[in-house]
């Protein structure tokens, strides 16, 4: 893995870091989510994909988590 | 990834060339040397479009098969390149790797008609190579942009005279900044990231609209509609602005060409100064002509001055004088002077205080005597009348200072003076108008009208910048007022506690992505920023705690290449810096970014050194062959395409480091540069193994005893075969 890859990958993760915990481990799977967000750009540059149809259904799958929590408290 | 060898075929006249790549750490350049037109950058090419295809070219759009191949007929173009690649994979919590070797195959055919051609779509081919063969590999681009990622091409593939372009002047600033940019961009792969947050706030719209519509509120869907509305204005304002920047800078560098033609055309005759010059001589020559014209007037005053005469006839009216004096002694002109003696007749009184009243003996006595006057005959009269005359006229002496001939004198160098000053002047009006005849009146006019219209055109663009930032600033402000508005509407509405949500959830992803993007763009400036700095100064032999002028050089956060000096001045590098050193820059820049990047990939440079000699050109081939410290079984790599002016006065630095030295040699260049017929029938590069000592029946140049060049054997090694 190069330098650039490594430093974006800790990059991420500290700026997960300064959002606030809406629920527990939310940070976690911002991380995640966002992980997969990269992924699917990475696959869009080699061979066009509905990218925007995908990232929208992982923050909408993100933002479910974040909505069913709240239903919970 | 590391290379091994490369085969290209029909790549421009690379009609059938092998390459092989020095893979020893220690020795780890791989040296092409080749004079102009001989085939480097057409390899330089051929590895570009092999491995990125057309986007690795700087032009998709030019041909790529030889000049001379015949129209309609198809001509294959191939590249093959073996390299090595070393995987890296987290296990376990450890890091392993992972060494394997692969051939990527890059083909495809051109058809030419006259100027045109026709290409068909490239076929790339992937091939990991192990003992058993050659295993085909699926999704071949995929995986080679896993390995080396096309943004950073032009990083490890570089074009040593077009890297300048990083500092020259002939781009306009913002150009400058954005290459600076874009190449940073490309090695952290942030292009990703900008991508990524693009489509967010895509997804953050639609989310946005879903909101609106799906809201019971009135008021919540107008809101909606006006955050959209906003934010695409909000968009529309900052690319007006960006694209207003760009002109201002393009108009910039237009001023200031302008400028200089304005001033060249000035100074061809120094306009200004030459009319101030002529209207001075004018004046001294006005000035000069009515001196003399009154020192004229003068010297005609005194030329009939009476001075004159007594100057010239004072000897002789003093014999006269002398001889009346003595007649008057010897008492033949009278004593009594009867006008006198008339004058006295008519006060009544005598000189001596006598009364002479009528009826006195001494009127009568006085009466007497001028009777006896009239009795003196007439020259007598005469005479006594000069008497008088000489008497009372006869000037004294006169001082030197009033001297008629003092006079003269001065008079006379007054008017050299004054005619020399007349024929100074005459000559400097003269020299003024020959001058300003020589000036394109109608030039300067044009060049300044042209002037103006860009000063006047920039201020205008400027204004409409400033207005077009305060438009920003108030749509900023009104999508934060919508967007607050939105939640306090959406809060309370049920029905949207889902989509308010996933409008969270999307705002957390893009805060991330924005923040992470800023962050690693400063991080990763101020690193390429050092680590060019360091090499810069190591590449001229600037050492700043000697008092080298250069203190150090850096990007600046507006991405623009800088060097600072000891006094703390900043030095622009296109017109303040000499080219050696500009050069050195630019390396310096292009070397930390590969540096900095940590990815393992050749470093590959057509004509590197051009511009720089001695020791400047040797510091910089010394660094960037240097070998990895203590790792014998480095990937490093670097490939350098060299003439042999470039090379000449650091072949001991190759004997050194070049692990591989192949010679390219255009069939072309004989009769005119090459000593030996190459006997091809068609224009093409052939190869020799020739090192850069070495020069063989293939390679030999006309000029090679200059560089101190061995003949190797009569008949060389030829690896590329002539048809």
């Amino acid at each position: 893995m190069s330098v650039p890859q490594r430093q974006l990958i800790e990059t991420i993760t500290q700026q997960c870091e300064r959002i606030e915990e809406r629920f527990p481990k939310y940070r976690k799977r911002l991380l995640e989510s966002i992980a997969e967000i990269v992924a699917v750009e990475r696959s869009h540059m080699i061979s066009h994909t509905n990218v925007v149809q995908k990232i929208a259904d992982q923050c909408e799958a993100l933002g479910d988590l974040l909505a069913r929590d709240a239903k919970e408290k | 990834m590391k290379f091994l060898a490369a085969s290209i075929s029909n790549f421009k006249l690379l009609r059938n060339v092998r390459m092989d790549f020095a893979t020893d750490g220690q020795r780890p350049l791989t040296i092409v040397r080749a004079e102009n037109a001989s085939g480097k950058t057409s390899a330089l090419n051929a590895l570009r479009w092999g491995l990125f295809g057309v986007g690795g070219l700087e032009d998709p759009n030019v041909r790529l098969s030889p000049a001379d191949w015949p129209d309609g007929s198809p001509c294959e173009i191939r590249v093959a390149i073996d390299f090595e690649h070393t995987l890296y994979k987290q296990m376990g919590g450890e890091t392993r790797s992972t060494r394997d070797r692969y051939r990527l195959i890059r083909t495809t055919v051109e058809r030419l008609n006259g100027d045109k051609f026709v290409r068909e779509p490239e076929r790339l081919s992937l091939y990991k190579l192990g003992r058993k063969g050659a295993d085909p590999l699926d999704t071949p681009e995929a995986r080679l942009s896993e390995m080396l990622p096309s943004e950073m091409k032009d990083i490890f593939f570089t074009d040593g005279d077009k890297a300048m372009n990083f500092i020259s002047s002939e781009l306009t600033r913002t150009t400058r900044r954005d290459q600076v940019k874009e190449a940073i961009k490309s090695l952290l792969g942030v292009g990703l990231l900008e991508d990524a947050a693009k489509h967010v706030k895509q997804v953050q719209s639609k989310l946005t609209r879903d909101a609106g519509s799906l809201s019971g509120s009135n008021e919540s869907k107008t809101v909606a509609g006006n955050l959209e509305q906003a934010k695409a204005k909000l968009q529309d304002v900052k690319q007006q602005r960006s694209d207003l920047v760009k002109q201002i800078d393009t108009l910039s560098v237009q001023l200031d060409a302008a400028e200089r033609a304005l001033e060249a055309a000035l100074q061809m005759g120094k306009y200004e100064e030459l009319v101030q010059r002529r209207t001075a001589a004018k004046t001294a020559f006005e000035r000069a002509e009515k001196m003399e014209e009154e020192f004229k007037v003068e010297h005609q005053n005194l030329l009939g001055d009476e001075a004159l005469s007594w100057t010239l006839l004072r000897r002789e009216l003093a014999r006269g004088v002398e001889r009346l004096n003595e007649l008057q002694l010897k008492g033949v002109i009278p004593r009594a002077a009867v006008p006198v003696l008339r004058d006295r007749l008519e006060l009544n009184r005598c000189i001596c205080g006598a009364s002479l009243e009528p009826g006195t003996q001494a009127r009568s006595n006085v009466e007497a005597l001028i009777e006896a006057q009239r009795a003196v005959d007439s020259e007598r009269q005469t005479l006594t009348r000069l008497l008088h005359m000489a008497q009372s006229h006869t000037p004294e002496e006169s001082d030197p200072a009033s001297d008629w001939v003092t006079r003269f004198k001065r008079l006379e160098l007054k008017r050299l003076q004054a005619l020399k000053m007349r024929e100074a002047a005459e000559g400097e009006l003269r020299y003024c108008e020959e001058k300003l005849k020589e000036i394109d009146q109608a030039d300067i006019q044009s060049k300044r009208a042209h002037r103006d219209a860009l000063r006047s055109s920039i201020h205008d663009k400027e204004d409409r910048r400033r207005d077009l930032e305060v438009d920003e600033r108030e749509w900023t402000a009104k999508i934060a007022e919508l967007e607050q508005r939105f939640e306090e509407l959406t809060r309370t509405d049920q029905k949207l506690k889902a989509v308010r949500a996933k409008l969270l959830a999307t705002k957390d992803v893009l805060t991330v992505l924005e923040a992470s993007l800023e962050e690693l763009q400063n991080v990763y400036l101020k690193k390429v920023s050092d680590r060019m700095s360091e090499l810069f100064l190591e590449m001229v032999g600037a050492d700043p705690e000697q008092g080298s002028i250069f203190q150090r050089a850096s990007i600046s956060p507006e991405y623009e290449i800088l060097v600072h000096t000891a006094q703390g001045r900043t030095l622009n590098p296109d017109h303040e810096v000499n080219g050696a050193s500009q050069r050195a820059l630019t390396f310096a820049f292009i070397w930390a970014l590969t540096e900095v990047s940590g990815v393992a990939a050749p470093r590959v440079i057509d004509t590197p050194l051009g511009m720089m000699a001695g020791a400047v050109k040797r510091r910089v081939l010394e660094i960037i062959s240097r070998p990895d410290k203590g790792a014998q079984d480095s990937e490093k790599q670097v490939v350098l395409f060299l003439t042999r002016s470039e090379i000449a006065q650091a072949d001991d630095i190759l004997d050194d480091r070049a692990g591989k030295v192949i010679t390219f040699t255009n069939t072309d260049h004989y009769p005119t540069d090459l000593v030996n017929d190459p006997r091809s029938s068609t224009p093409q590069i052939l190869t020799c193994d020739c090192t850069h000592r070495q020069v063989c029946g293939i390679c030999q140049r006309k000029y090679d005893a200059e560089y101190g060049l061995v003949l190797r054997g009569p008949i060389a090694a030829v690896t590329s075969h002539a048809s």
